[in-house]
């Protein structure tokens, strides 16, 4: 079971992401956890994600982000995909990158 | 156009990376988050009270409900300060990597809070036995909890880092040695602050808050009080946001820290039953007023994409981005449109907001709408329904009036772009 985690600035226009993810897993029978958060809460919650993606309006934590979990892919969303809505792009491009 | 790009990527991402990183700004806007279910029911207990219809108001009267809703308002918006001297403090000492010990250091925020309003003295400067004057632990008090929040986890945070501390044997339960590893900072802490309480009684102000009400309310509220000061937020937050960056995030924390306490003073007067409330420029005036739909301004876009559009790129952008404009989402917008870098929608993402400010100052001062009652939304209120529940049907209506203007504005720039994408998709069907 994968954990893919979505931050923003509350975790409102990522959540719209997460629901589209979760149904392009789902149809995929990708066993994955989903879920967005505010970006203030990603040192608290980070530590159980695989994934952590940041919406790309946010993206100048990214660096931060990564400083907090070295260990962990940490990405900005491609604003086209994010823009776009685009779930199976973004859960295709997560299982190439973990492999899966 | 791409070197500029290059440009303003370069500075604008540390910029806003700096301003959203400072440990001030976050610990002052991540109190007052976490004070939000406080003011929340404060906001629906005086606007329980407050509501200006002679039946309701005869009815609540009768039956006692008023004194109820009113000692809840007491309880909840008039001792605001207290809550944030805590939370902002809780916050900084987080901020100051002192998790371990900030609920600690909040409490002593909240102490050092308390320690400097006089005992003893009414308001009026009687002296009454067991007293202590509330007049501080409202929204006049806001600014000192602010400093005090701040300050005080500074200095706490000076005693660990340097290890002053009384230090337990080893076996001593942790629980046991966190308690006592506070007594040292505590103590000090006291006698700095007990000095400056009886420095305070010599100046003319005769108190803590009373100075810093006195020093910094009249320069802080020429600030606040100045268009200028909010309409440039408006423009920077629009600005960081054409570039891709949110910048409601980067703006947030000046708008909560000078708009905020504007807002909790509506909420007082309208709470009294006040027939004219003090500020115009308040923190909700922002997303009830400015920038309905985010960033932009961007509902009569969608509006244009749902209505106007003869391509079908936009035409199904516009089915997505609706609902989230609604309740002030523009991220599938800004990305999907997209408004970032787009210099065909510069003009109108920049003067749509600013706009919206200037004509709604304009009604307001002149009263054609009220002012805005205070109370703190839920982000994500959708419009209208937020009009209504801050100033009434005739701020709902400006609503209404608001997003028929952003239509206008964006309407001709989005024609230009629907034509090429129309055009675009015509093309593309003929080659396949």
């Amino acid at each position: 079971m994968r954990n893919i985690m979505l931050f923003c600035a509350a975790g409102m226009s990522t959540s719209m992401l997460v629901e589209r993810m979760k149904a392009v897993a789902a149809d995929q029978g990708y066993e994955v956890e989903i879920a967005a958060h505010a970006v203030s809460e990603a040192a608290k919650l980070g530590g159980d994600a695989d994934f952590i993606l940041l919406g790309p309006q946010v993206r100048f934590e990214v660096d931060r982000v990564k400083g907090l979990f070295p260990d962990k892919p940490v990405e900005a969303i491609d604003t086209v995909m994010y823009g776009t809505m685009n779930g199976a792009g973004v859960i295709e491009h997560v299982r190439e990158v973990l492999g899966d | 156009m791409e070197k500029f790009q290059a440009l303003m990527e370069k500075t604008l991402v540390p910029f806003a990376t700096k301003l959203s990183n400072n440990k001030v700004l976050k610990a002052i806007s991540g109190g007052f988050g976490m004070l939000l279910p406080i003011i929340m029911v404060g906001a629906i207990a005086s606007l329980l009270a407050g509501l200006s219809i002679t039946p309701y108001q005869e009815f609540i009267t009768a039956n006692g409900l008023k004194t109820v809703f009113s000692y809840v308002t007491t309880y909840t918006t008039n001792m605001l300060s207290l809550y944030a001297a805590f939370a902002i403090g809780k916050c900084m000492a987080e901020q100051l990597d002192c998790e371990g010990q900030s609920s600690i250091i909040g409490i002593a925020s909240l102490f050092v809070f308390l320690l400097l309003i006089p005992s003893g003295i009414a308001a009026d400067g009687t002296a009454v036995a067991n007293m202590i004057d509330m007049t501080y632990f409202g929204s006049a008090g806001l600014f000192s909890a602010m400093i005090l929040g701040i300050v005080v986890p500074a200095i706490y945070a000076v005693f660990i880092k340097r290890n002053i501390t009384i230090k337990m044997p080893d076996g001593v339960p942790p629980f046991v040695s966190k308690g006592f590893a506070g007594i040292i900072p505590v103590l000090c802490i006291t006698i700095l602050f007990v000095i400056v309480r009886q420095l305070c009684a010599l100046t003319p102000f005769g108190s803590f808050d009373g100075m810093i009400y006195g020093l910094l309310k009249a320069p802080l509220a020429s600030l606040s009080e100045s268009p200028l000061t909010f309409g440039l937020l408006v423009l920077l937050c629009n600005l960081l946001w054409f570039f891709g960056i949110h910048g409601g995030m980067v703006t947030m924390p000046f708008i909560t820290m000078l708009y905020m306490p504007a807002a909790l003073e509506n909420l007082d007067a309208f709470a009294a039953g006040a027939a004219a409330l003090p500020n115009i420029l308040t923190n909700t005036w922002w997303f009830t007023f400015v920038q309905l739909g985010g960033s932009g301004g961007i509902i009569g876009l969608v509006l244009c994409m749902l209505f106007v559009a003869k391509s079908e790129r936009y035409k199904s952008l516009g089915k997505m981005a609706i609902a989230p404009a609604l309740c002030g989402v523009s991220e599938p917008v800004v990305f999907g449109m997209p408004l970032m870098l787009n210099v065909m929608m510069f003009i109108p993402m920049i003067l749509t907001p600013l706009l919206s400010f200037v004509l709604s100052y304009a009604v307001t001062s002149i009263g054609l709408v009220p002012v805005l009652n205070g109370m703190q939304l839920q982000t994500g209120t959708p419009v209208l329904l937020s009009g209504f529940l801050t100033g009434g049907w005739r701020a709902m209506i400006w609503q209404a009036v608001l997003v028929a203007l952003q239509f206008a504005i964006y309407f001709p720039f989005f024609k230009m772009l629907d034509k090429q994408a129309y055009a675009d998709e015509q093309a593309a069907a003929k080659e396949a």
